[in-house]
């Protein structure tokens, strides 16, 4: 008993060795984040990338602000009875060495109540938390409708 | 009249009863195997006025039912729908026009609606109305929406709805329809191409 307890110590000291060491800014690669500029008529706009996780352990990942928007969540889109629904979730994770696709009809972030004007062709800076470390990623503004 | 001149008459009227009795029991299969009618005229709120389908009807009516707080289903379907307008020469766009039924009665506005409509092709018609309204209209399409609060989120609600663009003829009847945001632009333009 003594020595499983001693194991399982010295495989959350090694967890937590492991998260200690992965350094988000290197091994968390954002591939196309852009958000969509807000449109006329709405106060929410969404969010989009690809997020792929190169530390060894798994990352949870929870999306906490954007400059510029009065408040933001992460959502899930899901069929359901025929019908589309949002469904909002505290966070998203993601397994050592897998990709997280955000994407229009699926996972995606949420931006509510722009507070400034958000301009096409600008970014957008959002803070993440990554098993409880912060991240800052720069998120590129594009234009919704391709005109 | 003899007797000839009398079968010929019964045999010529006969004939004419079997082809329109085939012509029948062909439309009737037809119909059967289209499904149910759906659609018809319905009257909504256009930026505060009164504003009926059948007044100023086109050969070809997409409708689609959303709302404007929704950040990804819908305006990725109205994205794709007003890429596929992009697509038609100014003629065909004379016969065609694109109706966003908002089914957010309690928070979108009428000028808010018809805003947002218009981000995704300059003619495209934005309609809100009363609950009542809405209910009748959406009552005559084969779509629905459910209202869900969540105190947890920021706007405390979601709205589940149809994700699909529903072609109508000149009278409001729903003739084909195609999901909205999953196609894309390239789909919907075949489709429009294939009834006007």
């Amino acid at each position: 008993m003594k020595r499983k307890i001693l194991l399982m110590a010295a495989i959350a000291a090694f967890a937590a060795a492991a998260s200690a060491d992965c350094d988000l800014k290197t091994k968390v690669e954002f591939t196309e984040p852009r958000i969509f500029a807000p449109l006329k008529g709405s106060n929410a706009t969404g969010g989009f990338a690809k997020i792929k996780n190169n530390c060894a352990e798994e990352l949870e990942f929870v999306f906490k602000s954007a400059d510029g928007f009065k408040a933001v969540e992460s959502h899930a889109t899901v069929e359901e009875n025929g019908r589309m629904a949002m469904k909002k979730t505290d966070s998203f994770k993601i397994k050592s060495g897998e990709t997280l696709e955000l994407v229009p009809g699926g996972k995606h972030l949420m931006f509510f109540d722009p507070q400034t004007e958000i301009k096409e062709g600008s970014e957008v800076k959002l803070k993440f938390t990554f098993n409880k470390k912060e991240l800052t990623v720069p998120f590129k503004v594009i234009p919704r409708v391709k005109k | 009249m003899n007797f000839r001149r009398v079968a010929l008459l019964a045999s010529r009227l006969l004939t004419i009863v079997a082809v329109a009795g085939a012509i029948f029991f062909g439309f009737t299969i037809w119909r059967t195997m289209k499904g149910p009618i759906s659609g018809g005229d319905f009257t909504l709120t256009y930026r505060g006025q009164h504003w009926t389908f059948s007044s100023e009807t086109k050969k070809l009516n997409l409708l689609y039912f959303g709302y404007t707080k929704c950040p990804d289903v819908c305006p990725t379907s109205l994205s794709y729908a007003g890429g596929a307008f992009r697509m038609l020469k100014n003629e065909e766009l004379k016969d065609i026009r694109f109706i966003f039924l908002s089914v957010d009665q309690a928070h979108d506005k009428p000028n808010e609606v018809a805003d947002y409509a218009t981000n995704f092709f300059p003619t495209f018609i934005g309609l809100t109305g009363g609950k009542e309204q809405i209910d009748k209209a959406i009552g005559l399409f084969p779509a629905s929406y459910m209202l869900e609060e969540n105190p947890k989120s920021y706007l405390g609600y979601s709205i589940s709805h149809t994700d699909r663009i529903f072609f109508l003829d000149s009278d409001g009847i729903v003739i084909d329809s195609i999901s909205g945001s999953k196609e894309g632009s390239e789909s919907i333009y075949k489709k429009i191409k294939e009834h006007l």
